[in-house]
């Protein structure tokens, strides 16, 4: 019962307050910052790294340096600030160790069954999942080459939410510097993008074919 | 005029514009500026195309399952009272403790070990009916003749007297009445002890357990997402490779009728 009462209170906690009972000693307030976040933690480490067990480890990683650290999280920046710029190094690291390209054009990289899950009502055609699935992929192949200070920046817009200011606190560099590293990553997928996803709608495998009479 | 061509290059305030992130007069100043310069408003149109490409990357839909090694509530005694620390045992203590559980689990098993000319010999079983109390009372079911006993026996009050030692530190008001309680009848604080150590090692146990069983169900689901997936796939370009072959299929047996009937109104001609 009493349980159940100090979990309902802590999902109505913000990150900061959590952070400060974790640090008091309160292992379920750290739980869930962990349930909060570890998700988005991963999805940045996925689309760094391209590899799921590599994401998986950083995101273990991330959390454990951030239990361990807590002590010297002063609240000087956003908790999940903090977590990216945790995640941002390792991931940077795991690229240097492996010196691999960062992101590999995974086949598990798009899953159509998950996007069909997500619109169940709609129940989309095998064709348009498997469309969606050629593009998402060639998205991701275009960021692989973008340089990484443009591709983080772009990651931590587009799929975080991250306003500039947060970025350049992220990345560690001037707010001018955050937007103008998201406007030529654009320039250059609007220039990659662009042609192919005309391409792609055309030469979709399945859309051309028509059933014989 | 001027204005313009300066917005054309301010690329910050379009990026501001564009997520969102400027002011109300700023806002304002960019559309304005848009609704006059093709070139910028065409520039808007491509930019929000491509964050709608950028959409469609998905990634797969799986909890990472973070694992952090804090002590869980669960893991806690009820009756304690909330100390502002949690106890965590050292790693030599939870190697003892393994070392001690499985002596348990050998003792229950009636493991014997001999060394003998023949060397080392293990028997297990329950060959022989039980003439001592296990468990509690291993100094009791000592004989002297075995001296692995002794030894066991010298191990386990070790890990007692270590653990009594350290316990005090953690949590001091039930330990000190423990101690009392050993140096008098002895049983029942070393009881709770072994009872506290054995159901650690265990939650710890059942923990492991959870997360691979958590993990294998996890590779399972993404598994079969997988076949699944390419298995539609698959059906429907079998599905389509028999339509084309049975179109195919029919215009031949039509054609072939069409012979056979004029052949047969052929043949009936006188």
């Amino acid at each position: 019962m009493k349980g159940m009462e100090s979990a309902a209170l802590q999902m109505t906690w913000t990150d900061e307050e959590l952070v400060e009972r974790s640090v008091q000693g309160d292992s379920e307030s750290f739980n869930q910052l962990v349930l909060r976040w570890e998700r988005s933690i991963y999805a940045l480490a996925y689309r760094t790294l391209g590899r799921d067990e590599d994401a998986r480890d950083v995101c273990q990683e991330t959390f454990l340096r951030a239990y361990r650290g807590l002590q010297a999280f002063k609240g000087q920046a956003k908790f999940s600030s903090w977590l990216y710029r945790i995640a941002l190094n390792l991931c940077r690291d795991a690229m240097r160790r492996e010196r691999r390209a960062p992101l590999v054009a995974v086949p598990e990289g798009i899953d159509p069954t998950e996007l069909a899950a997500q619109q169940p009502s709609l129940a989309p055609s095998v064709e348009d999942l498997v469309a969606q699935a050629e593009l998402g992929r060639h998205v991701a192949a275009v960021m692989r080459r973008l340089p990484e200070d443009q591709r983080t920046a772009i990651l931590l817009k587009e799929y975080h939410g991250l306003t500039f200011q947060e970025i350049a606190e992220v990345t560690g560099c001037p707010l001018s510097t955050a937007k103008t590293r998201v406007y030529q990553g654009l320039t250059v997928l609007r220039r990659e993008l662009a042609p192919s996803a005309r391409s792609l709608a055309e030469v979709a495998p399945f859309r051309k074919v028509e059933k014989p009479s | 005029m001027n204005a313009g061509h300066q917005f054309c290059a301010d690329k910050a305030l379009l990026m501001s514009y564009l997520y969102g992130e400027c002011d109300e007069v700023e806002r304002r100043n960019v559309e304005q500026h848009l609704t006059n310069c093709p070139s910028c408003s065409a520039e808007v149109d491509q930019l929000r195309a491509v964050r709608v490409s950028l959409s469609d990357w998905k990634i797969p839909e799986r909890t990472p399952g973070v694992q952090i090694p804090v002590p869980t509530v669960a893991e806690q005694a009820p009756e304690r009272p909330v100390s502002s620390r949690s106890w965590t045992p050292p790693w030599w203590l939870q190697t003892a403790a393994a070392v001690l559980l499985l002596a348990a689990s050998a003792g229950l098993a009636r493991v014997e070990v001999q060394y003998g000319p023949n060397g080392f010999v293990v028997r297990t079983g329950w060959r022989t009916p039980a003439t001592v109390a296990p468990a509690t009372s291993v100094q009791a079911s000592t004989p002297t003749k075995e001296p692995w006993r002794l030894e066991l026996a010298a191990l386990e009050r070790e890990l007692r007297t270590e653990l009594s030692a350290v316990r005090p530190t953690a949590a001091p008001a039930p330990a000190a009445s423990q101690n009392v309680g050993a140096d008098g009848a002895g049983t029942g604080a070393r009881g709770l002890n072994e009872a506290t150590l054995l159901q650690r090692v265990q939650a710890l146990i059942e923990q492991s357990e959870e997360r691979q069983r958590r993990e294998v169900t996890e590779r399972l689901s993404g598994i079969v997402t997988e076949v699944e997936m390419q298995r539609r796939v698959d059906l429907r370009g079998v599905q389509q490779r028999f339509g084309q072959l049975e179109g195919q299929t029919g215009i031949v047996v039509r054609q072939n009728q069409e012979m056979v009937n004029y052949l047969r109104r052929v043949s009936q001609q006188p």
